[in-house]
């Protein structure tokens, strides 16, 4: 007998493959740019109008009262789903082309070449009028953006990415060799470069299979001129990530963007190919946007953002810090720590250590937070320090006194809820937190900004002189819970 | 110009699209039978959607659904006119007959959903497809919540009765609880 669950769960079941288009939003884009369709209109004669306006009236009124009897207006709905209003983030298609131009150019011949075949069944949509050349190599090999639908909610990525919402849009580059169609394979686009609305979640570069030397790849957003990819060794066994080796120098290489692709042979036919340690974009001066870092030659590299990306990927909060991926309050173990920052910043750089234990910390762990744009080497004294008294997380230092603003544009990107963060002009402070923001001389020049979940307090970079701080002083560090002696005190 | 104006959908309005579009088909497809029908129905229901966006207070889901409802009573009163054209579910192109006996039993429950009043599928529909409420259901619907909940409880009844009388309801049963 079947039972209301199951004839619920199977009329569900059924209508599971009625999936509306892929291109729903942007035909409704369309419509609603056309606006209302009007019809024509012819003119009548005079002596007929008169006859015709009294039928006209009698029938308006007939068939309107017949006509809103059965047509109600739409509710208005009694109680509510907010369905719009709840829910992971939605990336829209507008948000990839307003980051890379390449998708605003209009579509030829040759971008519409691209076959792609899925391995498994696709777990997203191509979007074929969104397909666009990139570049064309020696070797004839082609390097395509592809934009790609989610079709259903799912996770892409690990970590700090949440699950995506069905009917987002993603970039993508497919490299095309001669006479062949591209091959997706599932969960590829996790390991490629890749961007999610604005935000990067594959590999800022990418090692492909050649005939020649191998093809590596990456897909940058507009304001890139060239990218300066570090490169720990050149390893025939182990193609796609060696760790480098003791006493080798890497080998950096720079490579101009076109078309939102930077796109190079490394390396020599037939000798494998080389580790991607560090990758960071350059603006068209050859000032450093961004940078990446892979310090242990793993081929996902831990993506090191500023500026480009839309939003932050580690609040810090007054009560403890808050990842994409969930929350740590203050009290959490430094393995619950290390796990949840681990997407975000890697292994720390320092592990579990013991310190002093005075002012209520007695052990630390520490993450570099600067790459050095020359080198690609992670740079220490600018740090995210997480603090601890008897294994319990007490409290956190973002930054440190010796941070110099230079350094604002590769780091991290971490920021308070309010948007405050390192590099950051004590003005914007106080704008994002009104009165309740407040500068100080003590100590060089300190901050604090009152929050409904505590305090966050922090040094102002500045010349070590108490009559320096000023509102156009920056963020040196943000600060929250215990962060040992002497406590920070406007 | 108009390019511009196109890429200024409320993003509000374009996760909402995202987020229940699927549901809003199934429902219209309830309604119609017809795939490509209703997509035009929901299209055009998104567009009415769309235009009282920054008014519409409660739930868009219902809103959107109320629009197709009067989006196919519409479409039904202008198909009076013209000539009758076989449902989607019942013009399959000539497959062998296990593979005909293969695909309806493969709809059973929604073939005998498609065999109920209207009312009772629209109720269906907005309970089961789209999740309302039964006091979404009733705003969405313009009914009494005791008569959506009548209307519910006759629709499974009859549906029950439906499946067994196809001889069917065991078949249909297994799978349910296969895919559960």
């Amino acid at each position: 007998m079947l039972t209301d669950q199951d004839l619920i769960a199977g009329l569900r079941r059924e209508l599971a493959d009625v999936q509306p288009p892929v291109d729903l939003i942007d035909r409704l884009r369309e419509q609603a740019a056309r606006g209302p369709v009007r019809g024509r209109r012819y003119r009548a004669p005079v002596g007929f109008l008169t006859i015709a306006a009294s039928v006209v009236v009698v029938i308006v009124i007939t068939v309107g009262a017949l006509v809103f009897a059965r047509h109600r207006t739409p509710a208005r709905g009694s109680g509510s789903t907010a369905s719009h209003a709840a829910g992971a983030e939605m990336i829209t298609l507008a948000q990839l082309k307003s980051s890379f131009a390449v998708l605003r150019r209009p579509q030829t011949a040759a971008d519409r070449a691209l076959r792609v075949v899925c391995a498994h069944p696709c777990q997203e949509d191509l979007v074929p009028r969104m397909t666009r050349l990139a570049r064309t190599l020696p070797d004839g090999s082609r390097v395509f953006l592809s934009v790609w639908r989610v079709r259903a909610a799912q996770r892409i990525g690990s970590g700090d990415l949440a699950t995506v919402p069905a009917g987002s849009y993603m970039l993508d580059d497919l490299v095309v060799r001669k006479g062949r169609e591209a091959i997706l394979d599932p969960g590829s686009l996790a390991q490629t470069p890749a961007v999610l609305g604005g935000k990067e979640f594959g590999t800022p570069a990418e090692a492909v299979e050649s005939s020649g030397a191998p093809l590596w790849t990456g897909v940058v957003p507009d304001g890139v001129g060239t990218v300066r990819w570090t490169f720990a060794c050149v390893h025939p066994a182990r193609p796609m990530g060696c760790p480098r080796p003791p006493g080798t120098s890497p080998t950096t290489v720079t490579v101009n963007v076109i078309d939102n692709v930077a796109a190079t042979h490394i390396g020599e036919p037939g000798n494998g190919t080389v580790g991607a340690i560090s990758a960071v974009w350059l603006d068209p001066a050859g000032r450093p946007l961004a940078s990446f870092s892979n310090a242990k030659g793993q081929t996902a590299m831990v993506f090191r953002p500023h500026g480009l990306i839309l939003r932050s990927r580690l609040l810090l909060n007054a009560d403890g810090l808050a990842p994409l991926s969930g929350q740590i309050t203050f009290g959490a173990s430094p393995a619950q720590l290390e796990r949840l920052l681990d997407p975000i910043v890697g292994q720390p750089a320092v592990g579990y250590q013991a310190t002093l234990d005075e002012c209520g910390v007695d052990h630390q762990l520490i993450w570099p937070i600067v790459l050095d744009p020359t080198t690609g080497e992670l740079k220490r004294g600018d740090e995210l320090t997480l603090l601890f008294h008897r294994r319990r997380f007490v409290g956190y230092q973002y930054g440190g006194p010796a941070f110099h603003p230079d350094r604002a544009r590769v780091h991290v990107q971490a920021t308070t809820a309010a948007g405050l963060a390192i590099g950051d002009t004590l003005a914007t402070g106080q704008r994002l937190y009104g009165h309740a923001f407040r500068i100080s001389t003590a100590q060089g020049g300190t901050w604090q900004a009152s929050t409904p979940l505590g305090r966050l307090t922090g040094y102002a970079f500045g010349k070590p002189s108490y009559s320096d701080v000023s509102s156009s002083s920056r963020i040196a560090s943000i600060d929250a819970g215990d962060v040992g002696c002497p406590a920070l005190s406007p | 110009m108009s390019s511009d104006r196109s890429e200024r959908l409320d993003d509000g309005f374009e996760h909402f699209v995202a987020s229940a579009s699927p549901g809003l088909l199934r429902s219209a497809y309830l309604l119609v039978g017809d795939h490509a029908v209703a997509e035009d129905l929901l299209q055009s229901a998104l567009l009415r959607t769309l235009r009282r966006w920054e008014s519409i207070t409660g739930s868009p889901a219902a809103y959107t659904f109320t629009a197709l409802v009067n989006l196919s009573r519409d479409r039904f009163r202008a198909q009076r006119r013209r000539p009758a054209r076989a449902p989607e579910h019942l013009a399959l192109a000539q497959p062998a007959t296990d593979e005909l006996d293969r695909l309806l039993e493969r709809d059973a429950i929604t073939r005998a959903a498609w065999r109920l009043p209207d009312a009772q599928r629209e109720v269906l529909a907005c309970r089961f497809l789209l999740d309302l409420t039964v006091a979404e259901t009733a705003g969405a619907l313009d009914l009494p919540e005791g008569t959506v909940k009548s209307y519910t409880a006759r629709a499974l009844a009859r549906m029950r009765e439906l499946l067994g009388g196809d001889g069917v309801a065991d078949r249909a049963s297994s799978e349910v609880r296969s895919v559960d």
